[in-house]
């Protein structure tokens, strides 16, 4: 039932103009995302994953398709307030200090004074980053920035959460850790769309997961069906099976 | 509104705490002691060799911060790829004015700075109350603010940073010889049609004419202000301004980012 996702992506596709010629990033991308559900899209580089996020996120117009959210469709370009986002290789504001950065993001997500200082700790002792409100984000480790991205991303209390490649880059323990801050979330309800190639985390968070190999979707659906469309127990070995099975 | 004010208080935030606001600081210090130190080679010009000085420190350190501010920060935020969770919350347009908006604080800072400086070197070492310095540094906000504007235009067409500075430097190099190239071209097209005139005219008004808002030379041979030429010229960059920003988030609305 359409209440039921949270958004609906109906034969999204889009085309560059290159040099080489017309490159067709994302092909007839038919997708659902369901409320509280965590959904991992995998693919390898150059799938067309984060293609498919800026076009959700409305920072690319869409050559074909439309995205519905809650039911009504999203136009390019406007902001989308109930949605909060995570872009690849994100850094935040380096002059600023982390409660000043999460504090701006909560004014911009509309939470008033008071409520704004008070939301900003909750967020930041959500991502374990409460002992550190005045540390300048400039003297950050990059999983440290990559926590604050992640506060950021929860400022308005958004229904859905996009993440593009949310732990790309971190070591085992920052990763660890945003792994529990996303599990967090969806012990709060939250829906979770997120990018990744990392197989190890997107088997241990998510729900369904969706394949997407040449900017195509190749797979959606539990990981364990996933697993037995290859005959294997092997997540890793899967998904370079289906990638393998398009480039042949 | 929200938006708009929060970004640029925020562009505001993070500007002077950045290195390059005590550089521009320093810098602007220096010409001041240097405008003093030429006016003490002067025979009895010291006034006019600081103020003459001291206005061109400001209009350099102005120029610094329409770029360097305006513009370069912009870039950043996009290399860092904040821009995509800024317009994730407000409306591009809110994003645009916001950053031209909290590099006009800024710009209005040093010119304030700068005014201030030029006028107390002018009172103490020169023995002359120069009011007029007050209008150099409203003129000199119009003027960048115009200049910052330009930039975020070209910023929200996807001209690279380079070639984006490059060109805020053009725009306010021909937008200093306007007057002059107008009447060079009026000149030239004396014996010509009325519509030769008009396409002149209207050519050095469609392009940024910086040389409306150039009221130093005034100040240095202490004229009067004509208040028709002041409501004129802040009139012209009030329409100026409100078409450029227009266009930039029209533009920026149009395009992929």
């Amino acid at each position: 039932m359409a209440e039921e996702h949270i958004i609906e992506i109906q034969g999204l596709s889009k085309a560059y103009k290159s040099r080489e010629g017309r490159i067709e990033a994302l092909k007839d991308l038919n997708l659902e995302v369901q409320s509280g559900e965590i959904l991992g899209l995998l693919g390898p580089n150059g799938a067309g994953k984060t293609t498919a996020v800026k076009l959700i996120m409305g920072f690319l117009s869409p050559t074909r398709g439309r995205i519905l959210f809650q039911g009504k469709p999203l136009r390019v370009g406007d902001p989308r307030r109930r949605i909060g986002y995570l872009p690849e290789s994100f850094r935040p504001n380096p002059n600023l200090t982390v409660s000043e950065y999460v504090r701006f993001q909560c004014a911009l997500a509309g939470d008033d004074g008071a409520q704004r200082r008070e939301r900003t700790m909750e967020l930041l002792s959500f991502v374990g980053m409460d002992r550190f409100p005045k540390r300048k984000i400039s003297d950050l480790s990059k999983g440290m920035g990559q926590r604050v991205g992640l506060a950021q991303a929860f400022a308005g209390d958004p229904d859905l959460l996009i993440l593009d490649e949310p732990t790309s880059g971190l070591d085992p323990i920052g990763k660890g850790e945003i792994i529990s801050s996303l599990l967090g979330m969806k012990e709060k309800g939250k829906t979770i769309f997120f990018c990744s190639h990392i197989l190890s985390e997107v088997e241990r968070l998510c729900d369904r997961i969706g394949i997407l190999v040449n900017g195509g979707l190749r797979f959606i659906g539990a990981t364990a069906d996933f697993k037995t469309r290859w005959e294997t127990q092997d997540l890793e070995e899967a998904f370079k099976r289906e990638v393998l099975c398009e480039a042949s | 509104m929200r938006g708009v004010l929060t970004i640029s208080f925020v562009t505001w935030r993070e500007s002077i705490r950045s290195k390059l606001f005590a550089g521009l600081l320093l810098f602007l210090a220096v010409i001041l002691a240097f405008s003093l130190y030429i006016s003490s080679l002067s025979l009895g010009e010291v006034a006019r060799y600081i103020q003459n000085t001291g206005l061109l420190g400001l209009s350099i350190v102005c120029l610094a911060v329409a770029i360097l501010f305006g513009l370069f920060s912009l870039y950043q935020e996009k290399d860092r790829n904040e821009l995509y969770v800024l317009l994730n919350r407000v409306p591009r347009s809110s994003y645009l004015i916001g950053r031209f908006l909290g590099t006009s604080y800024i710009i209005v800072l040093f010119s304030l700075f700068a005014g201030a400086g030029v006028f107390f070197l002018t009172w103490i070492f020169g023995h002359k109350i120069v009011f007029g310095l007050l209008w150099a540094v409203y003129w000199s906000v119009l003027e960048f603010s115009l200049l910052t504007a330009i930039g975020v235009l070209f910023f929200a067409m996807g001209v690279g940073f380079t070639l984006n500075s490059l060109l805020v430097l053009c725009t306010f190099i021909l937008g200093h010889s306007m007057t002059e190239a107008m009447q060079s071209f009026i000149g030239l097209g004396r014996y010509g049609s009325k519509t030769y005139l008009f396409l002149v005219k209207a050519i050095t008004v469609v392009f940024p004419n910086f040389d409306l808002f150039d009221f130093r030379l005034a100040i240095l041979h202490d004229e009067a202000l004509v208040w028709g030429k002041v409501l004129l010229s802040s009139g012209y960059w009030l329409l100026y301004l409100v078409a450029v920003l227009a266009a930039a988030s029209a533009v920026m609305n149009r395009r992929d980012t």
